[in-house]
């Protein structure tokens, strides 16, 4: 039978496989069931500017808000830390509506150009939902004598804001539910890079050492890495139909991550190309560092110095910011460590058929 | 003798083994002026960007063809002979500079072709060339390398194993190379191409650096 070298015991070993699959149940039913915070879906009635002293009439709807059972729906208006504009009249209609009212105060700041203001809706069930750039302010020009006299309508401090204690994820415009992507999408690519390193930490040590078994870990563990690679093309891709409304994009950094995998997939084609062990164990370690470090450059820094929507590229904010609130992070970090035991018990196995192969080949 | 001169009596040695054989050499560029002229006669309007891709892909297509016979006239026991006389980074880097030049060459000519056809002019030519030069280095970096693992593999379909290992790798020089055509003759506005030369150089250095560094290990192969 094929010995079972000490180094490898821990393949055998339970624990950590346990706590891969409880890490990823956790993060599978609590990702999914979890609600999200009430939101603004959608503002109609305003074109994109109003200006000073103009009466507006917006309708919202509501995500998840409780806006017909609530008492106290109050809406107000944020232009900055110290001016708000509360509504003059509120109505809540069918289908989580909402009819607000606004009077803008006349000329009150001695500027032109577009000033974006935040509309906030807060009610005692829902907490507070807002929406950023609901509405924009078209400052003309300057009148001095109406300065003094109108200053008044705005108000100084911030009305009341209900808060919510409910454990939910944050709501963003466009996002909507497809934010609980975060831990498969971007969690999927990061536990890949780790991969990835794995394969190429074996690679490097098989051209120093020449033992197959770190040959075996090598392609075991990139092989994972595609996979991971090629979920994350396909949960990428979903994604982005659903906020960005198409599958593919010519996004920069979309392409770069399909010819990384390309460049991998190459890999396995190699891999399969010749049976002579010591020469494919050679050559496919030495390819694979080449793929590697060719891969760093298409996937972190040529996507960084050109326009994209992707996240994390010109100028759109990646990880961290308020994109990623705790709710996230407790579902977030976890599904990392959950899917890179996954891909490691599943690169043993393929290490350990592999052994096998070789064994049954050398009794031929 | 030093390293250098090593280095150019390969590349001598690849020159005259060229010349010797020169129906495969001129196969190459016939190749390429065929499909030069398929694309003239196919394509009515020609603007910057299709210009860069018409090019680009095809000297890479033909430096695939050229660069696949690399290693092809080294047999086993000149492999030896080889292994005894040189240190194998010479001899890569020897190849990598005899390739540099011929795909070069390959660019010169399509681009001769293209522009005395289509009649389109590319502003600060020299600069481009230079580019070009820079992105005929690292196609040909990648093309010694794979064509060096395609062969050691001895499998069959050796050249078809080459373009499989090679086109992935050098769909990002291509990209930049078809940007650079692009921006360096935009007329709308002024877009600076020296990132991307930047991005091109750091691109070469990173691989012909780890070629370097593996060399040793898959010579032996």
């Amino acid at each position: 039978m094929v010995s079972l070298e000490n180094k490898d015991r821990w393949m055998h070993k339970n624990y950590w496989k346990t706590l891969g699959i409880i890490i990823m149940l956790y993060v599978l039913i609590g990702g999914m069931t979890v609600p999200l915070k009430p939101g603004l879906e959608e503002v109609y009635g305003v074109n994109s500017s109003v200006k000073p002293g103009e009466k507006i009439a917006l309708t919202v709807k509501g995500y998840n808000t409780h806006f017909d059972i609530a008492e106290d729906n109050t809406a107000f208006l944020k232009l900055n830390e110290s001016h708000f504009l509360k509504s003059s009249k509120i109505v809540s209609s069918e289908g989580q509506k909402l009819k607000i009212d606004f009077e803008i105060p006349a000329e009150m700041i001695n500027k032109v150009g577009l000033d974006p203001l935040t509309l906030v809706v807060t009610n005692s069930i829902d907490g507070y939902a807002l929406q950023p750039n609901a509405v924009s302010i078209k400052w003309v020009v300057l009148d001095t004598n109406l300065i003094s006299s109108n200053t008044g309508k705005w108000a100084l401090e911030m009305p009341k804001v209900n808060q919510n204690s409910q454990f939910a994820f944050p709501y963003r415009n466009i996002l909507n539910e497809t934010i609980r992507n975060t831990f498969f999408h971007v969690a999927l690519w990061l536990a890949m890079i780790i991969l990835l390193l794995a394969g190429l930490y074996h690679a490097v040590k098989y051209l120093r050492k020449k033992e197959l078994r770190d040959d075996y870990l090598s392609a075991s563990y990139n092989t994972v890495g595609i996979l991971y690679g090629m979920l994350g093309l396909v949960t990428g891709s979903i994604w982005a139909k659903h906020t960005w409304g198409t599958w593919w994009t010519t996004d920069v950094k979309l392409n770069m991550a399909a010819i990384g995998m390309l460049i991998y997939c190459a890999y396995l084609i190699l891999r399969n190309s010749t049976n002579d062990f010591e020469r494919r164990a050679k050559l496919s370690a030495g390819f694979s560092i080449f793929a590697f470090v060719a891969f760093i450059p298409l996937i972190f820094v040529i996507p960084r110095l050109y326009d994209s929507l992707h996240p994390g590229n010109g100028g759109n904010p990646a990880l961290g910011g308020e994109d990623l609130d705790s709710s996230l992070r407790m579902f977030f970090y976890p599904s990392i460590i959950g899917l890179i035991l996954l891909g490691v018990w599943l690169a043993t196995l393929k290490y350990r058929s592999m052994k096998l192969e070789n064994y049954l080949y050398s009794k031929k | 003798m030093t390293s250098t001169a090593r280095i150019l009596e390969l590349i001598k040695k690849d020159v005259t083994a060229e010349f010797r054989n020169f129906s495969s050499t001129s196969s190459v560029f016939l190749f390429s002026v065929t499909v030069v002229f398929i694309a003239i006669k196919s394509i009515v309007t020609w603007d910057y960007a299709l210009f860069g891709a018409i090019l680009w892909i095809l000297v890479l297509f033909s430096a695939i063809n050229a660069t696949s016979k690399t290693f092809d006239s080294e047999g086993s026991n000149q492999k030896l002979f080889y292994y005894a006389l040189y240190n194998p980074v010479e001899i890569i880097v020897a190849k990598i500079i005899y390739n540099t030049f011929f795909i070069f060459l390959i660019f010169l000519l399509c681009y001769g072709l293209l522009i005395f056809f289509t009649d389109m002019s590319v502003h600060e030519s020299f600069t481009y060339i230079f580019v070009s030069l820079l992105a005929s280095c690292a196609l040909s970096t990648i093309n010694s390398f794979t064509s060096l693992i395609a062969k050691s593999t001895n499998a069959n379909n050796s050249n078809l194993l080459l373009s499989i290992l090679a086109l992935p790798l050098a769909i990002p020089v291509l990209l930049i190379m078809v940007k650079i055509t692009k921006n360096i003759n935009s007329i709308t506005e002024e877009i600076s191409i020296k990132d991307d030369i930047l991005i091109l150089s750091g691109i070469n250095l990173l691989l012909v650096g780890i070629v370097i560094l593996l060399i040793r290990e898959l010579w032996s192969a």
